[in-house]
């Protein structure tokens, strides 16, 4: 019986060690990729910073009108961002190979999973970048125009385009990534609708005579400056 | 191609049958039904009066319009001269978006009558719009004779303006192409001019005209195609042009754009041209010396300096990418001013059209939204302008348009220097 139960414990303790015989070169290997990849993730964000810092993206990309655009996301600058996305993006690719020494099974699963990702993260960033493209010519069209027509509300006109764009192209963003499912949609239809109404509302119902008056204002203004008085060309 | 109403267009073969011709005056319409019959009737009788030896063909250019005004002009024309009616391309973009002279694709139009007046071999080609009310015979007078005597190739009008009429001329146009080509052309753009048979050899040697040239930037493309190529300018005094409404006028800022857009264009095809040019000369005036204009009614600025000030209120961030800090802190000062104080330094406006030109160049934001962003501060300048010559007379009035020459021709050195080093700092 005792020697039986000696068996059974030693056949245990075997299985253990050989378990952690197994498992502790894995963990090792992993642990090292890891620290590689961080290292080399730290040199590649130095190396890609200074490179972008010394084509001035920045300048570039104020000029482009991004940073005007993401100026709601505390950034530190789009260079240093991109710098740490890079040293994100080495890191977890040192973490999926140091996950493949400890497991392979597990990260063939990971990558097809991350890999069918890709090009789902890569669409909605297009779509991102357009729509923030988009959303800055047309709320600096609106803002212009409505200037030239001595709106007195164009920035708030130019800002209520700009967010109406911004708004529809991170549901759509969302939508292609599939965050959130339905409720994204439901969101943005619910906003925009309620938009809607709420101009409705002000136009046909409650701020009716407000709003009257205000076009009698700039009928009124509109005619005294072509009055004839000037004839600019 | 345009949809020409019913009227037929002249065949190769009417055209070739029509010889050769000494003059060609060449008449452009756009639903232009109210006017087009009285045009071609007094251009008609002037023309037979005035050159009674020289043989004359009117070429009528139409746009496409749907009121009858191909009609109209072929039943004018039918018992006097002989007629070319002249299709030529019109496309939707120049449909979409009107012209702000009222003939769209005028480019093309101005080509088409350059064409027959070079088959025909004429010496002398002049161009009016149709939109005139109550054309005088003497207008064609004054815009050929020179011409075919006085061996001028280009004949621009002078009309008799009151102060407040054509200020974008009197305060961006002539100024500019004055201080950048060194002629005193008063009206370089808009309509009713004259051109020589070796001018016109000139300007069709390119075979086909580009973008710029086809619409409205035809005028700045040709005045100053003529003083590259040292050819001899001449000014007519037409007297006053009243104008037909043909439809709605394009708001403001659109037909500033317009403008704006070709003579900024203009400027950069021909940089190596007005680089070398210093100081400005005069060019000569022919026709009668007319009364001064009727006084126009007392000017309301106050609107004009509100729209400058919600321009400032809005558009400050999008300026500040055009014009050095030290114009957007005169234009602060200038903002919180009172109407009774209110007066831009003409050596401001000079700078601020310069920099709006080389921003043009340098494609800093969309063109149209760069263009379009100028408005609020030609506002400004015009209300500034507009209280400086309320009480003035005819000859102070010239004399403030001279000191505002004066000072584009002055900043033309600021604008060689941001020209040629656009990346230096510019405070």
């Amino acid at each position: 019986m005792l020697t039986h139960a000696n068996e059974v414990l030693n056949q245990a303790v075997d299985r253990m060690v050989n378990g952690m015989v197994r498992f502790l070169p894995g963990l090792l290997a992993l642990l090292t990729i890891l620290l590689v990849s961080v290292l080399t993730a730290f040199l590649a964000r130095a190396v890609l910073r200074r490179l972008l810092l010394r084509i001035r993206f920045d300048d570039r990309v104020t000029k482009w009108g991004v940073r005007e655009l993401a100026g709601w996301v505390a950034a530190p600058g789009a260079s240093t961002l991109m710098a740490r996305l890079l040293f994100w993006v080495v890191v977890l690719l040192g973490l999926l190979a140091g996950v493949s020494a400890l497991d392979p099974g597990l990260t063939s699963v990971l990558v097809v999973r991350l890999f069918d990702y890709v090009p789902k993260v890569a669409a909605a960033a297009v779509v991102l970048i357009a729509g923030f493209l988009l959303a800055r010519f047309l709320a600096r069209s609106v803002l212009i125009s409505a200037v030239n027509l001595q709106i007195q509300s164009a920035r708030l006109l130019s800002l209520g385009v700009k967010w109406l764009v911004m708004v529809l192209t991170s549901a759509m963003a969302m939508d292609h990534l599939g965050i959130g499912g339905q409720i994204a949609q439901l969101g943005f239809a619910i906003l925009f609708g309620g938009i809607v109404l709420t101009l409705a509302l002000a136009v046909g119902l409650g701020s009716k005579e407000m709003v009257s008056r205000s076009w009698e204002r700039q009928a009124d203004k509109n005619e005294r400056e072509s009055d004839g008085t000037f004839q600019h060309l | 191609m345009p949809e020409v109403d019913a009227a037929p267009q002249s065949s190769q073969q009417e055209m070739e049958s029509a010889g050769t011709a000494d003059i060609v005056l060449g008449i452009l319409s756009y639903n232009n039904a109210a006017t087009i019959g009285d045009v071609i009737g007094q251009a008609v009788g002037g023309l037979a009066a005035s050159f009674p030896n020289n043989r004359s063909v009117l070429v009528h250019a139409d746009g496409g319009s749907k009121d009858g005004t191909a009609d109209l002009a072929h039943q004018a024309a039918h018992d006097g001269a002989d007629l070319v009616q002249v299709a030529y391309p019109v496309y939707p973009v120049h449909l979409l978006a009107p012209d702000y002279h009222g003939i769209p694709g005028k480019g093309n139009a101005v080509r088409a009558v350059f064409e027959i007046a070079h088959k025909l071999g004429a010496s002398a080609c002049a161009l009016v719009d149709a939109d005139i009310v109550g054309l005088s015979p003497a207008w064609t007078e004054a815009l050929v004779r020179p011409l075919l005597e006085g061996s001028f190739d280009l004949v621009t009008p002078q009309y008799r303006r009151h102060k407040y009429d054509g200020t974008v001329v009197n305060g961006i146009v002539y100024p500019l192409v004055r201080a950048l080509y060194g002629k005193r052309i008063r009206q370089p753009i808009g309509a009713d001019f004259g051109y020589s048979g070796k001018l016109i050899t000139k300007l069709l040697e390119p075979a086909r005209w580009d973008s710029d040239t086809t619409g409205s930037g035809v005028d700045t493309w040709i005045a100053t195609q003529a003083i590259a190529g040292g050819f001899q300018l001449a000014q007519a005094a037409l007297g006053t042009r009243v104008q037909h409404p043909s439809g709605p006028p394009p708001q403001l800022s659109t037909a500033l754009s317009q403008v704006l857009d070709s003579i900024f264009s203009e400027i950069q095809r021909t940089a190596a041209v007005w680089q070398r040019v210093r100081g400005s000369e005069a060019v000569p005036v022919l026709g009668p010396a007319w009364p001064e204009a009727p006084e126009p009614t007392e000017a309301d600025v106050q609107p004009m300096i509100d729209s400058f000030r919600l321009g400032f209120q809005n558009l400050r961030e999008l300026w500040s990418e055009v014009l050095p800090p030290a114009s957007l802190v005169e234009l602060k000062k200038l903002a919180g001013q009172p109407e009774a104080a209110f007066r831009m330094a003409d050596s401001l406006w000079a700078r601020i059209v310069y920099d709006f030109a080389l921003a043009h160049r340098m494609r800093i934001m969309d063109a149209k939204h760069l263009l379009h962003a100028l408005t609020p501060l030609y506002m400004g300048w015009v209300a500034s302008y507009a209280r400086a010559v309320r009480q003035a007379d005819a000859a102070e009035v010239e004399r403030s348009h001279e000191a505002l020459c004066r000072s584009f021709e002055m900043q033309k050195g600021y604008f060689i220097a941001r020209w040629r080093w656009p990346d230096r700092f510019n405070p």
